[in-house]
């Protein structure tokens, strides 16, 4: 052995250990993407008004108030970034009901007191086929809901006719279909100092609230006005309860009842502390993936490439015996390589980055290969087997660079126009063609140099 | 190692080179009207929607889960069965609501049900990712031919590049044939196989280069030939092992991932194909015509 494959040999085991160091266990150290360990993620889009314009103000506020719901509701390792101007990703890992979750977030919770100044009749239930006897009592059941629902309709146009001559008023409807007229917001839920989920007397979920100093005044004067009458309470424009005063309220104290569950309660009362938003967002973008799913392509992904790397070593053994010994080393180190670098840049592992890495397999021997060959035709021309060696590796050497780097120019333009699983994709093929490369280049290098100090090679 | 010698067989390519061009021009001709009047069948990413995957808690017939869709207004879904219980349901509209609706239905009239996953993208987002994908094409096909021009003389660098756009039309023609599902993950496909198709290339003219100067005595076709056969043991061997994982992720993958490995496995066949015979054809024709470099 020459000293300078000693220096090369010292490196690479040094390569070698601080990657296994920083490797294993392996268990948890990769940082999965939503697309592998479920989740959801979100982009939010910013919705501006002429009296309430998105400005970098109000967007700062959106995030802060965004970033408390989500706090409140325990979610672990939330990412809540601005994107653009007016556009926020939110990307929460191992939610298992997106459902709840959307609504959480996308929603305004801007919290009202209102007057009543009217209300239309109730909707019936609709009817349902099993509760009826005949077709036709269905039928006839099925007109006079239909009847009701149009009488509605005609109070809320007339409403709407009030609601035209003063912009201080609004219609607004309940969840069972009742219109309301409302006259203006006594109190809102920017003077809430509290908000939990309690119980009624029912048993049923309901949100309590505490108002503060100045809150309590206004709701006092509120309830004052309005003995024996109703208050709606409003909660993004949709009635929720509008129960009638039964006495005047001064300890600054309330509690809305609806038709809540008691995880909707909750949601309720995370979004009342948190505050509303500033800004109405609208979802523009939702991928949310179950953790099962994602288990299955992780095991599915692991599958094919122990499948994949398990037909190139054959391949290479087979075809280059001696030689591809060498290089299926120099492919263990490779991957090596490529989970340690995805471990320490604390990089994304995402399905199509499972492909990446899968692909590299592949792409990591054929460095060895163009060297290989280059080496059978400089053995052929008469060179000593060191000789060949050498040269192999030099000439070679172009070709590998050139080739690579046509491969990290498109690994770049994915990185920086990608999103989410491509830019995953993007980082492992990159990492993947740099170690494969040094795999190429060093690694085997000095293991055939060694191997070759040991052991004659009579036929190349 | 194995007594077969490729670069003893010394198989006349060029010889064929008029075939090839013309395979070649019609592969393209053919991909591109697939394309045209076929069309692509574009994912969420890029048409914006909604895709549930769902999965029933017993065996469901997708008639029974369109006749609960209908009355609800959401017929025209595209339902996929793919295995007993699970099924990806495919809507034009993303609405909030209509999301909602359409779960609560399928909850109401089949029992458990659990959501495998839910793709909703935005029509304003869907564009943004069209224009991205157009815009990351171009960039690294402008990026590889850069750095050809500077490596390469101009002729080989273009000719890599006509069969790098080669390449990727036959892919596209391939997914059109197919009916498989283009999505944001199909441009990385495109994009890795661009740089990677580009190695057996380089290869070959990088030995045409070297062997340049047997231009005078031996011809542009005998030095062409030469050249792809002293590299051909190198071209098909890095393609078969690149193949190989390729091929265990399309057959054991799972559905994303096959679907991706499908796009490697067209282009590197076809990469393979277009490095031996038409990127060497280009530059033989084009010095047979204009013989001054």
């Amino acid at each position: 052995m020459v000293k300078r494959d000693k220096w090369r040999l010292g490196l690479i085991l040094a390569v070698i250990l601080i990657a296994a160091y920083i490797a294993f266990p392996i268990q948890g150290k990769v940082r999965l993407g939503l697309d592998l360990r479920g989740g959801v993620h979100i982009v939010l889009q910013a919705k501006g008004t002429p009296e309430n314009p998105v400005t970098p103000d109000s967007i700062d506020r959106l995030l802060a108030v965004l970033r408390s719901r989500i706090d409140q509701y325990g979610i672990a390792e939330p990412v809540i970034q601005k994107q653009g101007d007016d556009r926020i990703a939110v990307d929460l890992p191992g939610v298992e009901d997106p459902e709840a979750a959307l609504d959480l977030i996308g929603r305004t919770a801007v919290l009202e007191f209102r007057q009543v100044l009217g209300e239309s009749p109730r909707v019936p239930a609709e009817p349902v086929r099993s509760n009826y006897d005949s077709d036709e009592q269905f039928r006839a059941a099925q007109d006079r809901w239909q009847q009701a629902r149009d009488e509605v309709d005609g109070y809320v146009k007339q409403m709407e006719e009030a609601v035209k001559a003063n912009p201080d008023i609004a219609v607004g409807k309940g969840e069972d279909g009742t219109a309301y007229l409302l006259g203006k917001a006594y109190v809102t839920g920017k003077d809430l100092t509290k908000a939990d989920t309690t119980f009624d007397q029912f048993g049923k979920a309901a949100v309590s609230l505490k108002f503060n100093s100045e809150g309590a005044k206004l709701f006092d004067e509120a309830t004052a006005a309005n003995v024996g009458k109703q208050i709606a309470i409003v909660l993004d424009g949709v009635v929720i309860s509008a129960p009638v005063v039964q006495q005047r309220i001064s300890g600054g104290e309330a509690q809305i009842t609806g038709k809540f569950t008691t995880p909707e309660a909750n949601r309720l009362a995370i979004m009342l502390r948190a505050g509303a938003l500033p800004v109405a967002v609208e979802i523009l973008e939702n991928r949310s993936v179950g953790p099962t799913l994602g288990a299955d392509s992780i095991k599915q992904g692991i599958r094919s490439g122990l499948i994949g790397a398990a037909l190139v070593v054959l391949f290479m053994l087979i075809y280059y015996s001696f030689l591809g010994i060498a290089a299926n080393l120099a492919l263990c180190v490779a991957m090596l390589l490529v989970m340690a670098s995805l471990i320490f840049l604390k990089s994304t592992l995402t399905l199509p980055g499972i492909g990446g890495i899968i692909l590299t397999i592949g792409m990591a021997v054929d460095g060895n290969i163009l060297i290989y060959e280059r080496m059978k035709e400089e053995l052929m021309s008469g060179k000593t087997q060191m000789a060949a060696l050498d040269a192999g590796f030099r000439k070679a050497l172009v070709v590998i660079l050139d080739s690579n780097i046509t491969t990290l120019i498109a690994a770049a333009v994915l990185f920086y126009f990608g999103s989410g699983p491509i830019r995953g994709f993007a980082v492992t093929l990159s990492i993947g063609v740099i170690s494969a490369v040094f795999c190429n280049v060093v690694v085997t290098r000095s293991l055939l140099g060694i191997m070759l100090s040991y052991r004659k090679m009579k036929t190349l | 190692m194995v007594a077969f010698n490729a670069s003893k067989l010394n198989l006349p390519f060029m010889k064929y080179r008029l075939y090839a061009i013309v395979i070649s021009l019609v592969l393209v001709a053919a991909s591109l009207g697939l394309t045209a009047t076929k069309g692509l069948n574009l994912s969420v990413d890029f048409t914006g929607g909604l895709v549930l995957q769902v999965e029933f808690s017993s065996q469901v017939q997708v008639s029974d889960i369109r006749a609960s869709l209908s009355r609800i207004g959401q017929g025209q879904a595209i339902i996929q069965a793919y295995n007993n219980n699970e099924v990806l349901i495919r809507f034009q509209a993303q609405d909030e609501k209509i999301r909602r609706e359409v779960l609560e239905t399928l909850k109401k009239d089949f029992g458990g049900l659990k959501v495998l996953k839910i793709d909703k993208v935005g029509p304003v987002v869907g564009k943004e990712l069209r224009a991205q994908a157009m815009v990351s094409l171009s960039l690294a096909l402008v990026g590889i031919l850069i750095y050809m021009a500077f490596r390469f003389k101009f002729r080989f660098g273009v000719a890599a590049v006509v069969a790098l756009l080669h390449d990727s039309i036959i892919m596209l023609g391939a997914y059109s044939l197919t009916g498989k599902e283009v999505s944001v993950a199909f441009i990385a496909a495109i994009l890795t196989v661009v740089g990677y198709s580009l190695n057996d290339t380089i290869v070959v003219l990088d030995r045409v280069r070297e062997n340049w100067g047997m231009v005078k005595t031996n011809g542009i076709v005998e030095l062409m030939d030469i050249s792809i056969n002293q590299t051909l043991a190198r071209t098909i061997n890095t393609s078969l092992t690149t193949l190989l994982p390729v091929i265990a992720m399309f057959i054991f993958g799972g559905e994303v991932i096959s679907n991706f490995a499908f796009a490697f496995l067209v282009g590197i066949v076809v990469g393979t194909y277009s490095s031996i015979f038409i990127a060497s054809s280009i530059v033989a024709e084009w010095y047979l015509r204009y013989p001054k470099i």
